[in-house]
């Protein structure tokens, strides 16, 4: 018998072995997924159709995981589409790392060797991706932070939610639709990620105020490794335990959370009664707000963002200074006050899920799958 | 020729006074390395009284029935992870079958419309042709187990995140799936099945020690033969009265603990449990003796894969719905942290599917009484490898002193 | 007049067995045989052959050339299988016992008794029992795993298993003292003797000459692939040393002048006078 390794030793490696690939990925906003190998999914470059005139320039786009639904099927389409209407005779040359931070830095080195003019870049890590701007600034070669910002480095440019303002949509919208004396709830995203921090701060500033006047009660607060929907489920059950189940409302933060934690209310009957927020407008997410048991997500302008990440970069290849007001403000990454586009965000509840049909983010066909017909707006 | 009372005594001597014996033996069977789950029940225990002190609510029969059900999957996952650890193997596959399994059955029920039965059974098929090839692929092409089911794990999640789809998450209400998690047994039926494990467990006990008799070999005394069947009776009623005090046993954790206890009499009672025994304590000596090593290994890795797809509908029902993050994330580590801590040696041939459940207790025991107190992540992480490191070191140290008390 | 000849057939019996590998002569036309209660030796220096002879015996290599019988009765090993089925057991060096299993596991592993899907463990403790006490072999406890014994004890678990099944004859045994002491040494000595007792063909394949010297009925010499002795009870060591190692036949011819009996140079015993 072979045994696992050949060696017994090795028995008690193998689990520290995988421990590292997990932590290694886990300081991602986007599931862990061990990258040792290189499987479905794209790792490899892929190409889209090119040039009319000239000289072909190339533009690379680096995703960072495929556990997270919207990078390939949203942002890399609308990033791409940008891309050929704004730059006649561009090659786009896309790659994903897997989740594995490492990784996504050989994936730019290998974009900067094939000659990319600009890199868009979703950082798998966003203190890890220093070093893609570094190497990318030694070809000279711009570097564009799209939805992660990149930390500690001379980031060119940021296009992206306003992570705080989001955040304090969310706050502010649990203080409109609670009342006073209310409990709140907070179940935070990943402690490693600093998008969960930053919707941290974003709801806190807002609730804080109202929790020490005593116009809101903080029914306590719990962070969530990996952004896990079972781990927020549990966390849910106990921060009812800790509450007698007195408990309004709930902040997600996110919607995959938020079906957690709608999940740990169904089990004591509280689905439809606590108000629970969200973001990302997923459509299991719509769908529970449809429902009723989830009160709010938050959607992103996802084609317009690529749109605008698109026109930058023809900008660049084109030598040109985008000029000043292409930019909504700067948003400093620790070490550079980085020029940010701000991607439009807009609040969806159950009065205006219409919206997300009408601005083209989902169809109504993938909304409705598996709703009883009745429902608005299906 | 000597009469066999005293050529060759069986274990279970029966010293005069009740009490002496049983401490005798088993400072005997420590001192042997054969501590079983002893230590783990003691940390156990330990753990709740402490969380009790630190949060009242901890052990109040809502926040334990809300344990016992935070639980279950991961349980469900390390009684296969049990197994193959029996064999001397791992299996890091079983997070991703978990995933695979409950994006199989959503996006079945969801998006096709399939019958639930059929959705399920497309599941368990599809887990048990995963299992089975990586046990053969490791059986006969001679990969070490740890790279076939690494490869499966990268491998099984991505088929996972393309059945998913572009939706990248699903809701399930079904309730013909959500019951599994929302229904609890009617009180008088949970009395009734401990009733019955109780007595079957005595009567089994009764049974065989009169075949002994028969047969002339030596038997135990009636007060020490119903000690044990008493302990179990105390270990399910106690539970069952606490839990029936707030909604009664819940159904999910009679599922899981009907698993291992099929598992625990396939392992104990059959050829093909012994066989498994044999091929972990000494792979060489079992296939001299005529096993299949092969064929051991094969069933073993598709019983585990099918676990985990089971895993993986009690997922569907928990979560009310399928992701892409569904099976990742610690469930592995989890549940191969709970088979060990539960007392099942990571070198094989030791061990037994009880220490599923009870190490997954102890790890959720951690989790929830850390949220309780809300602690951060940090500190949940380090007490889990803190508990995991010391259980693998009681296992490494009783395999020292077991070697040692042998020549 | 031949002392203590028994009339009756071996139990097992080769003439004329070869083997090669490519161009290595493991064996060349040798003869072995072993009786209903003899004890028979097989010594010989390292690639004398003997480890090969086992094999044969087992049925896990096929020579090239020769026959075996059986009580008589021609006959082949084609595979273990067939060995087993005529009743040889090999007992090998390392033991191949499950230490995580007690000694009835053990004994039984691979041919469990069940009733059903369920194994009949009372009746299977009962059999192992009483086939420990007939072969005097003292455990502390059938329960415990046998990485609990003595090194002596775990061999004689091991011999046991050998013998387990009533079609048991030629008990072979690799090396079985090796690597005990001396008073695990003497458990299983008294063990091969009461195989001999029982009626089993025991064949010691051993290097401690003052041993087999001790225990052995006959002592059958390899050197070289062939048969080089063959000695009875009571032979000196210097005598069979010289035999393994080839020494000068003079001194060998000397030496057979003070032992009763004449070098052997094939054939079972009997077929002198």
């Amino acid at each position: 018998m072979v045994g696992f390794l050949g060696h017994r030793a090795m028995k008690l490696l193998g689990p520290v072995l995988v421990a590292s690939f997990a932590a290694a990925c886990s300081s991602g906003a986007a599931t862990p997924s061990p990258a040792a190998t290189a499987t479905v999914g794209s790792a490899a470059a892929s190409a889209s159709a090119a040039p009319t005139s000239g000289p072909q320039v190339t533009v690379s786009i680096l995703l960072p995981d495929n556990t997270t639904p919207r990078y390939e099927s949203q942002d890399k389409p609308a990033i791409t589409a940008a891309l050929t209407k704004y730059i006649p005779n561009v090659k786009v040359t896309s790659y994903n790392a897997l989740g594995d931070g490492a990784k996504q830095l050989s994936q730019a080195e290998e974009a900067l060797t094939n000659g990319s003019k600009v890199l868009i870049v979703i950082p798998q890590d966003s203190n890890a991706a220093a070093a893609i701007v570094a190497a990318a600034h030694k070809d000279n070669v711009p570097v564009i932070a799209y939805t992660r910002i990149i930390n500690n480095s001379p980031l060119d440019y940021f296009i992206g939610k306003d992570t705080l303002t989001i955040g304090k949509q969310e706050g502010q919208w649990i203080v409109d639709n609670t009342n006073s004396g209310d409990t709140i709830a907070v179940v935070n995203g990943s402690p490693t990620d600093q998008n969960a921090k930053l919707y941290n701060q974003g709801y806190m500033g807002i609730l804080q105020p109202l929790f020490t006047s005593g116009e809101r009660k903080l029914g306590g607060e719990l962070w969530t490794p990996n952004w896990d929907p079972t781990s927020a489920q549990n966390e849910m059950d106990q921060l009812l335990t800790k509450n007698a189940d007195n408990v309004q409302a709930v902040i997600g933060p996110n919607d995959n959370m938020a079906g957690g934690v709608v999940a740990s209310l169904t089990g004591k009957g509280l689905a439809g009664k606590v108000k629970v927020t969200g973001l990302d407008a997923t459509v299991a997410g719509l769908q529970r707000i449809m429902k009723g048991t989830q009160g709010m997500t938050v959607a992103q302008d996802i084609p317009t963002m690529g749109d605008r990440a698109g026109k930058l970069a023809s900008m660049l290849v084109a030598g040109q200074t985008p000029p000043a007001d292409f930019f909504q403000g700067t948003q400093n990454n620790g070490s550079a006050n980085v020029p940010t586009i701000f991607v439009n965000t807009i609040i969806i509840s159950k009065q205006n899920i219409q919206t997300v049909i009408d601005l083209g983010f989902v169809t109504k066909d993938q909304l409705c799958q598996g709703i009883p017909a009745g429902t608005s707006p299906c | 020729m000597r009469g066999s009372a005293t050529a060759v005594t069986s274990g279970r001597t029966a010293h005069g006074v009740l009490g002496l014996g049983a401490v005798g033996t088993l400072r005997r069977r420590i001192g042997q390395g054969d501590v079983g789950s002893l230590p783990i029940v003691v940390g156990l225990a330990v753990i709740w009284i402490f969380f009790q002190t630190q949060n009242s609510n901890f052990l109040t029969p809502r926040n334990l029935t809300d344990l016992l059900l935070q639980m279950t999957i991961t349980a469900t996952v390390a009684t296969g992870i049990v197994l193959v650890l029996l064999l001397g193997e791992i299996d890091l596959s079983v997070g991703s079958i978990v995933g695979l399994s409950s994006a199989i059955i959503g996006v079945l029920l969801v998006s096709n419309h399939v019958p639930l039965w059929l959705a399920v059974g497309v599941a368990l098929l599809v887990a048990l042709a995963i299992g089975s090839a990586q046990g053969a692929i490791a059986a006969y092409v001679g990969v070490p187990t740890f790279v076939v089911t690494l490869a499966g794990m990268l491998g099984w999640l991505g088929v996972q995140l393309w059945v998913l789809g572009t939706t990248g998450s699903l809701n399930v209400d079904d309730p013909a799936v959500t019951f599994l998690f929302t229904s609890y047994l009617p009180p008088a039926l949970g009395w009734l099945a401990a009733i019955v494990v109780m007595a079957a467990y005595a009567g089994e006990r009764v049974n065989s020690n009169r075949q002994r008799q028969r047969l002339g070999l030596s038997i135990e005394p009636w007060h020490k033969l119903l000690v044990r069947p008493a302990l179990v009776g105390l270990v399910i009623l106690i539970p069952v009265a606490v839990l029936n005090t707030w909604r009664g046993v819940p159904v999910a954790v009679v599922t899981m603990l009907l698993l291992v206890g099929a598992l625990h009499l396939l392992l104990t009672e059959t050829t093909f449990g012994r066989h498994v025994f044999a091929v972990g304590g000494n792979a060489e000596a079992a296939r001299r003796a005529g096993i299949s090593v092969a064929r051991i290994q094969i069933t073993i890795f598709a019983i585990c894969a099918v676990l985990a797809a089971i895993a993986g509908f009690m997922s569907v029902s928990r979560s009310l719905g399928a992701s892409t993050q569904t099976g990742s994330g610690t469930l592995l580590l989890e549940a191969i942290a709970a088979g060990v801590i539960g007392g099942t040696s990571l070198f094989g041939g030791r061990g037994s599917v009880w220490s599923a459940p009870l190490g997954a207790l102890v790890m959720a025991s951690l989790a929830n009484g850390l949220d309780l107190t809300g602690q951060p992540p940090d500190i949940k992480y380090v007490v889990e490898m803190v508990v995991l490191l010391v259980a693998v070191t009681i296992d490494a140290m009783t395999r020292r002193s077991r070697a040692r008390s042998g020549r | 007049m031949r002392t203590a000849v028994s009339v009756e057939l071996p139990l097992l019996e080769c003439r004329g067995v070869s083997k090669c590998f490519g161009a290595v002569q493991a064996l060349w036309d040798v003869d072995f045989s072993v009786s209903r209660g003899e004890v028979v030796a097989l010594v010989g220096d390292n690639g004398a052959g003997k480890s090969t002879l086992v094999k044969i015996i087992s049925g896990i290599y096929q020579p090239d050339s020769g026959g075996f019988s059986f009580d008589g009765q021609p006959g082949t090993i084609r595979n273990p299988h067939d060995a087993v089925a005529r009743g040889i057991s090999t007992v090998y060096q390392d033991l191949a016992l499950c230490d995580n299993l007690d000694a009835v596991a053990n004994l039984f592993l691979g041919r469990e008794w069940t009733r059903g899907v369920r194994l009949s463990k009372s009746q299977m403790e009962k059999r192992a029992v009483e086939l420990l006490d007939s072969l005097q072999i003292r455990l502390p406890s059938v329960h415990s795993p046998v990485a609990s014994l003595s090194g002596g004890q775990r061999q004689s678990v091991a011999v046991a298993r050998a013998v387990l099944s009533e079609t048991a004859r030629v008990v072979l045994l690799d090396e079985p003292t090796a690597a005990l002491g001396v008073s695990q040494t003497k458990m299983v000595l008294d063990l091969v003797r009461t195989l001999r007792e029982k009626g089993h063909g025991v064949v010691l394949i051993s290097h401690n000459l003052a041993e087999v010297v001790g225990v052995a009925d006959r002592i059958v010499v390899l050197r070289l692939g062939r048969n080089a002795a063959e000695f009875r009870r009571g032979a000196s060591s210097s005598a069979i040393v010289a035999a393994i190692t080839g020494a000068d036949v003079a001194i060998l011819a000397e030496q057979s002048e003070l032992s009763p009996q004449p070098l052997n140079q094939g054939g079972s015993g009997g077929s002198l006078d």
